[in-house]
């Protein structure tokens, strides 16, 4: 028990531990918080730290490492009382445990600020957790063979940029580029597991090769470089441990004047909706409403396979809303859509197009209604398309609510009567 | 006065040799090479910005030439180099500035290569900025520990550099802001020259400073290079 805490005591890494931390924290916090509260959002936050960390686990493992081929630690460990490589080990398991130590901390503050929030799927916040873990640990056993086979002097540099060279081609391939961690994108922890095995692998491959007492030196550089490749090869090969999920059996409902439906990892956003769904009651009843709404990638109307591609399924489905980061103006726009599509569902997509574009003005109104006409509203769009949005904030924004229902009704009826075809 | 020249020229030989310059434009052939078949590569970094940005790997490894160039200042002899003074600090600048130089260029044809000609402006104020803060990291947490603040700014480039509410880069991404970007423009000079002033920052000019400015007559202690 007195090597390991010596070794921890020891290691160069420990002056990593507190800048590490530092810009851990940066990473979580200075970007929106809306990931507080959920699980799989949470877990991909602390992801994202985990893929700056490790460049600089690479870094500050090679230099370490390093350190010690330069200071004679390694010559000294060979005429040792312990075996070389357990001191190997344990220096590189020291090292590990100070950038760990720094990612735990992110990992500690995510969860307390995220299971206050009460909601479900903690299993995918263990599974993003890990994910991040796994690039740690690679990357630290990266940077440490650099500091034992190369010159001390350039050892941390290339570990450091290879490492981010290598991140930027290959990271993708093994979701290594977690940005956000939507409800709809399954984590399958088993494949995190095998994953966490392939490490384990590379970093055995690292540690016998370093240490000469049990590798006779002259195999010891095409050893590393052979188990390495071919733990890298079966890091990209192994089964992705992110995908799509398959629509929720139990998806949390809310029933009012609409009966919405969303994952249940979401349900912080209930209170957004509700509050949405409550200026339905001011649309004038010319305005058909859909009876029920289901988030992005509940309706089933879309099948993902193992590659992410996605495939339209024939049949009728509820339509869907999407409420990214939990902002009204997007569930507002979605819901919006849904009522024009409901109340022209009769009409004919082969009829003849309004010049006017009605339904756009129709559906920028609602939205505008919807979102509750923020003052700083502003639309983005090209040509006919921006004059017709345009259009239907400006009846938003100067009518009063009598006109405005008297306007609606009059594109209603107008588009039905000219621009419709009613099948 | 042949000979002279010719010794002069070994000198500078035997010093790249023992700063290991040929391994460092090794390293910087490497990195061109990588350029040329990686540099159109987007990466899908984390960022804060909302979405994720996809950044062009060329225009972020350019942080590689300056640090290498800096890491030619490091030495395990440097102790000892120092009681030549003048001479070695003269062989180092040249040494310095032949190795950015050389890797510049490798580093800039590479990327013509991979990404067109118009990409040069862009690279060659970026590779300026990437070596005054390499010279700058060198000289904070020692030589050989240069790639470190490259590496910090690098990683808030990467995460904080997109503005997605304007859908714009911000102004001080200075390896992504167009050459008419003023501000990032003088954001580039003011690193460079950071680093200089870093570079020329040496031991016994803080001592020499410290005591023209404080009067202080001895200087207590040895002073390193």
């Amino acid at each position: 028990m007195r090597m390991p805490g010596f070794y921890l005591r020891t290691s160069c890494a420990r002056w990593g531990f507190v800048p590490l931390t530092v810009f851990g924290l940066l990473v979580l916090f200075q970007r929106n918080s809306f990931w507080i509260g959920i699980w799989p959002e949470s877990g991909a936050a602390v992801a994202v730290s985990a893929f700056f960390f490790s460049m600089f686990a690479a870094g500050l493992s090679a230099w370490v490492s390093g350190r010690l081929s330069s200071y004679g630690s390694r010559a000294h460990a060979r005429a040792g009382v312990h075996r070389q490589g357990l001191q190997e080990s344990f220096s590189f398991a020291a090292n590990l445990a100070w950038i760990v130590l720094a990612y735990s901390v992110q990992v500690v503050i995510a969860a307390v600020l995220t299971v206050k929030e009460g909601a479900p799927g903690g299993a995918s916040y263990v599974g993003y957790v890990l994910l991040g873990l796994t690039l740690i640990v690679m990357s630290a056993a990266w940077g440490w063979s650099f500091g034992a086979f190369m010159n001390p002097a350039f050892a941390a540099a290339a570990a450091f940029f290879s490492w981010f060279i290598f991140l930027s081609v290959a990271g993708p391939l093994f979701d290594a580029d977690v940005n956000s961690g939507p409800a709809w994108i399954s984590v399958d922890i088993a494949a995190i597991v095998l994953r966490m095995v392939i490490v384990a692998v590379f970093c055995a491959a690292v540690i016998v090769s370093v240490s000469d007492g049990v590798m006779g030196s002259r195999l010891a550089k095409p050893g590393t470089i052979a188990l390495a490749s071919l733990s890298l090869s079966a890091m990209i090969v192994a089964p992705a441990p992110l995908g799509h999920r398959t629509a929720s059996e139990a998806p949390l409902c809310i029933d009012r004047i609409v009966t919405y439906c969303l994952w249940p990892e979401h349900q912080k956003f209930a209170s957004v909706i509700e509050d949405t769904d409550a200026k339905l009651a001011g649309l004038p009843s010319v305005l058909v409403l859909p009876d029920r709404m289901v988030e992005y990638s509940l309706s089933g109307s879309r099948v993902w396979d193992e590659n992410g591609n996605s495939r339209e399924v024939e049949g009728v489905f509820d339509p869907e809303f999407s409420i990214p980061a939990g902002s009204q103006r997007a569930f507002a726009r979605s819901l919006a859509l849904a009522i024009v599509s409901e109340t022209f569902a009769e009409c004919d997509v082969m009829a003849p197009e309004d010049p006017e574009l009605g339904s756009e003005q129709l559906w920028a109104w609602v939205e505008y209604r919807l979102a509750g006409g923020d003052v700083d509203y502003t639309i983005d769009a090209t040509g006919a398309l921006q004059e017709a949005w345009s259009k239907g904030i400006e009846a938003g924004r100067t009518l009063n609510d009598a006109d405005q229902a008297t306007w609606a009704a009059d594109i209603v009826r107008e588009t039905r009567a000219e621009y419709c075809h009613v099948l | 006065m042949c000979s002279n020249v010719r010794q002069k020229g070994s000198i500078l030989l035997i010093f790249a040799r023992s700063r290991r310059v040929f391994v460092l434009l090794a390293m910087s052939m490497l990195v061109s090479i990588l350029v040329i078949v990686f540099g159109g590569f987007l990466i899908g970094a984390p960022s804060a910005a909302r979405g994720g940005t996809a950044i062009p790997l060329v225009r972020l490894s350019s942080f590689a030439p300056g640090v290498l160039a800096v890491l030619v200042l490091t030495s395990q002899l440097r102790n000892l180099e120092a009681a030549a003074g003048a001479a070695v600090r003269r062989l180092e600048t040249l040494t310095l500035l032949a190795v950015f130089v050389a890797a510049s260029l490798l580093f800039l044809t590479g990327s013509v290569i991979s990404a067109g000609l118009q990409i040069v402006p862009l690279i060659s104020r970026a590779l300026l900025a990437w070596l005054g803060l390499a010279l700058i990291s060198g000289r904070i947490f020692g030589w050989r520990t240069c790639w470190l603040l490259p590496g910090v700014v690098l990683c808030v480039l990467i995460y904080w550099g997109f503005d997605s509410v304007v859908g714009a880069y911000r102004w001080w991404e200075f390896t992504a802001t167009g050459t008419e970007s003023v501000s990032s423009s003088v954001l580039s000079v003011a690193l460079l020259v950071g680093g200089l002033l870093a570079y020329a920052w040496t031991p016994w000019r803080i001592a020499c400073m410290r005591r023209r400015f404080f009067g202080l007559i001895s200087m207590g202690g040895s002073f390193v290079v």
